[in-house]
This record gives structure tokens, C-alpha cells and sequence, in this order.
């Protein structure tokens, strides 16, 4: 029936438009779900069924293993997200800024970008061992760099206007570099971000699984050897809660930035 | 900058002023790096021992290319991950050309498809590992998988943003579904698609790293876990140097071969 309602609206809706996707859409993974649930076999231990997943999970929260696990993935994301976002969006200015910067750095920053994620795991453990400044690091230098090339190419349009207000009003150096260049370059940061943070958590998921030492990659890994199927479908489906989590979070940033460009950037100027 | 890139591309076909324009403060920059590598690990460096000088590296390079297994987990790393992006190319862009013409479809599977890729990659590697085994059949399906969902995505997005205008022209010229569907819609997504056939590519080389670290026992990513629990470091930088260039290559010739194929498409890229 929505159908044909909204079969007359098509050729105004359809072009152009990117709105969200209904929630009906879930229809196919629930109905997946579901016939997973009622046909999957016992004889086959490959694909168990969903309601064992989070009968596994609680088996590991009831060992106190869940918890810790969890909060310890966390913790290294935020904190690997966040110095990518501080390290991404300084360089991008400085580089979107100054031409010569960009022209020396570029060739070398153009191999680092192209370098496939999570090849440096292996020797930034051998280099510093089995620490959390390694998965700090690791994980920064495969993710900052979307941040940095959408703040670049930001920080390069900002127009002179903006900077001639600066000018004008005598703004010092700092409060130029406060109240119009970061405001300007605010929405490349967020965009950066909506595409670095997957890959935080993805690589931080992935030195947990190669390191074994704390995390939920450590549980996945360590299932996944033992062949605890079920425990690794739900860990597996407890990462994707995470990752959309990630996307509904960034996603909302998004909506506060917007809200915040246009009164903020006029805010400060006045 | 567009103006820039423009000029720049008449002055390449011309010759002389190609090696003018040629980036040589980069290049310095580059060569410099390397040199203050070679004096930190011959320096401060050398007492960690596992800070590998730019010559201990070449020579390790040499000797695995040479003597070792390098050039055959080159090839297999290269053809896993061209085979497994071609196939990703060609399923997404099929689920994203449905997707982005028919409304229903659209409707009707785009939530669950954001819940699906919102799954970290790498732990799907895991569930493949148990499927599949430590084999090569699990490192094409995991590149398979994750490397399609961009191509999808620019596709569907690419094909529901091409503007209104066009649309009401091919209607107002009575094009047919098929025309319509060729003439307009595909040509009006495909800077968008060839975007998201890029980022699957750097995806499907990621992942099939990956998937060798962690359960595949071939190509580089294996080598390289191999050399690190080896704690060989200079065979472990030669294999992080390779990849790099791997990672680097295919995304410089695919630039250039799209850019050669869909020129009138260039500045997208």
C-alpha cells in the first residue's frame, strides 16, 4: 500500500534526495534473522542460531569477562579517535594553509595514505612490544589521515572574506585561528571523522586479535580458536552494535555542528 | 586548484615542462626522511635492536625477492585482491544500480544493509576463519565481502542524486526505461561509482592483508606477521615497505586508468 501512495511522489523525490533510510528496510535482516534462528541445525556447528549468540554472551558476562573486555575496546577507541581527530585536523590546516608545507610533505603523505590498513600491527609491536601506546599509535597513523585530507582541502577554500574580516577587526593570531579558521573548517572535521572512526575501531579490534591481550578482539580470537562458534557470532554482533553506535553518534556530532556553524561563527564576530 | 591541475595536464603532454613542474621539494622531503631514518637507527636507535637501518632493510629485500618467497606472495597478494575487487565490483554494482532505480528496493533493504557494513570487517575475518579455514578461500571472501559495500553505496547514492533536470529532459525526449537507464542515470552516478570503486580497491588490498596476517599462510600479510613473531625486523620492514608500494601502485594506476577511460569524468577523481 506505501507503495502506491508514493508512487505519484517518485519523480519529485527520488532526485536529488538522500534522505534516511525508512526503518522498514530492516524487514529482510529481521526476517533473516528469524529464518536463521528456526532453520539452523544442531548436526552443523558453522552458523548457530541467534538466540544461542546471546546465550554465549551471557555465559561470558556471568565469567566477568564481558565487562572488562568491553570497556578496555572503548577506552582505546575514544582515546585513539580522539588524537586522530587533534593530530588530523592540525596538520590539515597547517597544510591546507601554507603551500609550501603541502608541496614538501605531500609526495611522503600520499604514500602514507595509500598504505594498506593494519600491514603496520606487526612492526609497531615489534618496534614497542605489547603496549597501549602502541595501539595508540598504530591506530592514530592509519586514521587520522581522512581527517586530515577533508580539513585540508576545508582549510584551502576558506574565503578571503573571512580572513579579511579577521584582518580588519585586528584579531590576534590565536583568536584568527579560533574564531574563523576552526569554525571554517568544522564540518570537514566531522566529515573526516564519519569516515575515520570505523577504521579506529576496526584497527583497534585488529591489534586486539593479533596482540591477545585484553578487549573484545582478544575474546573473538580466543573463541575462535577454542571453536566456541556462538561465542564469536555474538561477539561478532556485539562489534556491530558498536559500529553502528559509532555511526549513530558521529551522525548526531553531525546535526550539533550544523546547528552550531552558522550562530556560532556570527556569535563570535559581532 | 582545479585551475592549477588543469594547466598542469596540458604542460605533461608537452614535455620539457613536466620536469619543472615535478614536485622536488616533496621528493626531498621523502629522501630526507629516509636519510634521518638511516642516522636514527645507526644512532639512537641501534640500541633497541629492532630499528632496522635503510641498508639492513635493502639488503633484506634483496635477499627475499631473490632467494625468498617475496615475489610469490607479491603475486598472490596482487591477484586475491584484483580477482576479490572485481568480483565486489561487479556484485555492487548490480545491488547498487537495483537499489538506486527502483524506490521499493531501496526502501525495503537500505536499513539492513547500514546495519550489515556497520560490522567491523576484521571480525568477520574470524567467523570466515571458522567457516572456511586458514585458506584462501576465506582471504577472497572476506575481500569480496567488505570491498563491495562502497562500490554499492556510490552506485545507489550515485544514481538517486543525479539531478532532476536530466530526468525531466529524457522524459520530455520520450527516452525508453533502457535508454534512460544507460544515457542518463549510470553516466550522471559514474563519477560518484568510480569513487567508490577507488575506495573498494584500497578496501580489498587492506582486507586481503588482513585476512593473510591473521588466518590465510600465504602472501605478504602472512610474510609479515611471519617476520615480526620471527622478530626479523628488517625482513619485516621490507615486507611493510612492499605493501606500502602495493597499496600505492594500485591506487596510482587505477587513478590513471579510470582518469585515461572516463577523462571527460577527471576532476571527480
Amino acid at each position: 500500500m506505501s507503495d502506491t501512495v508514493q508512487q505519484p511522489k517518485r519523480s519529485q523525490t527520488v532526485p536529488g534526495q538522500r534522505g534516511a533510510a525508512p526503518l522498514r528496510g530492516l524487514l529482510p535482516l529481521v526476517a533473516g534473522l528469524i529464518l536463521w534462528q528456526l532453520l539452523a541445525s544442531r548436526e552443523v556447528p558453522y552458523f548457530p542460531p541467534p538466540l544461542d549468540w546471546i546465550k554465549s554472551l551471557d555465559a561470558l558476562r556471568l565469567n566477568g569477562r564481558l565487562w572488562p573486555a568491553l570497556e578496555t575496546t572503548l577506552i582505546s577507541f575514544f582515546s585513539a579517535l580522539i588524537i586522530s581527530v587533534v593530530i588530523g585536523s592540525v596538520l590539515g590546516i597547517l597544510l591546507g594553509r601554507s603551500a609550501l608545507l603541502d608541496r614538501l610533505l605531500g609526495p611522503a603523505l600520499e604514500f602514507g595514505r595509500t598504505m594498506p590498513a593494519g600491514a603496520l600491527v606487526p612492526v609497531a609491536v615489534l618496534i614497542m612490544g605489547y603496549t597501549d601506546t602502541m595501539t595508540l599509535f598504530v591506530v592514530t597513523l592509519t586514521s587520522f589521515w581522512p581527517i586530515l585530507l577533508n580539513v585540508r582541502s576545508a582549510a584551502r577554500q576558506i574565503s578571503q572574506d573571512r580572513l579579511d574580516t579577521a584582518r580588519v577587526l585586528r584579531l590576534s593570531w590565536w583568536d584568527t585561528q579560533r574564531k574563523i579558521l576552526l569554525p571554517s573548517v568544522l564540518p570537514a572535521i566531522q566529515l573526516g571523522t564519519q569516515i575515520a572512526a570505523p577504521v579506529v575501531l576496526i584497527i583497534v579490534l585488529l591489534v586486539e586479535i593479533l596482540t591477545q591481550i585484553s578487549g573484545i578482539g582478544r575474546e573473538i580470537a580466543l573463541a575462535q580458536s577454542t571453536f566456541r562458534t556462538s561465542t564469536v557470532f555474538g561477539l561478532v554482533a556485539l562489534t556491530g552494535l558498536l559500529g553502528l553506535g559509532v555511526n549513530w553518534m558521529i551522525s548526531w556530532s553531525a546535526r550539533l555542528i550544523r546547528n552550531y556553524e552558522p550562530a556560532g561563527s556570527g556569535g563570535s564576530l559581532s | 586548484m582545479d585551475a592549477a591541475s588543469k594547466s598542469g595536464r596540458i604542460t605533461t603532454q608537452s614535455g620539457p615542462g613536466a620536469l619543472a613542474r615535478f614536485n622536488w621539494p616533496g621528493l626531498a622531503t621523502i629522501v630526507a626522511l629516509i636519510a634521518l631514518w638511516e642516522l636514527y637507527s645507526r644512532t639512537l636507535g641501534a640500541r633497541f635492536g629492532t630499528i632496522a637501518s635503510v641498508a639492513d632493510i635493502a639488503s633484506a629485500f634483496n635477499k627475499l625477492l631473490f632467494e625468498g618467497p617475496l615475489l610469490e606472495q607479491l603475486i598472490h597478494t596482487l591477484t586475491v585482491s584484483i580477482i576479490g575487487w572485481i568480483i565486489a565490483s561487479v556484485i555492487g554494482l548490480a545491488m547498487g544500480a537495483a537499489i538506486g532505480l527502483w524506490r521499493p528496493v531501496w526502501a525495503y533493504t537500505m536499513a539492513s544493509i547500514d546495519v550489515l557494513r556497520s560490522i567491523p570487517s576484521i571480525s568477520l575475518v574470524s567467523i570466515a576463519l571458522m567457516v572456511f579455514g586458514f585458506s584462501s578461500k576465506m582471504e577472497m571472501v572476506i575481500v569480496v565481502y567488505v570491498s563491495q559495500w562502497p562500490v554499492l553505496l556510490a552506485t545507489a547514492g550515485g544514481i538517486r542524486a543525479v539531478p532532476g533536470s536530466y530526468l525531466e529532459t529524457a522524459r520530455t525526449v520520450r527516452l525508453s526505461n533502457a535508454a534512460m537507464t544507460f544515457k542518463i542515470l549510470l553516466p550522471g552516478a559514474l563519477p560518484s561509482i568510480l569513487v567508490g570503486l577507488r575506495l573498494s580497491l584500497t578496501l580489498a588490498i587492506a582486507l586481503a592483508v588482513v585476512a593473510e596476517m591473521v588466518g590465510n599462510p600465504a602472501g605478504l600479510g602472512f610474510g609479515l606477521v611471519f617476520s615480526q613473531q620471527a622478530i626479523q625486523p628488517a625482513q619485516a620492514f621490507a615486507y611493510l615497505v612492499t605493501i606500502g608500494i602495493v597499496g600505492w601502485g594500485l591506487n596510482a594506476a587505477f587513478v590513471l586508468i579510470a582518469g585515461r577511460l572516463f577523462r571527460a569524468y577527471g576532476p571527480a577523481l
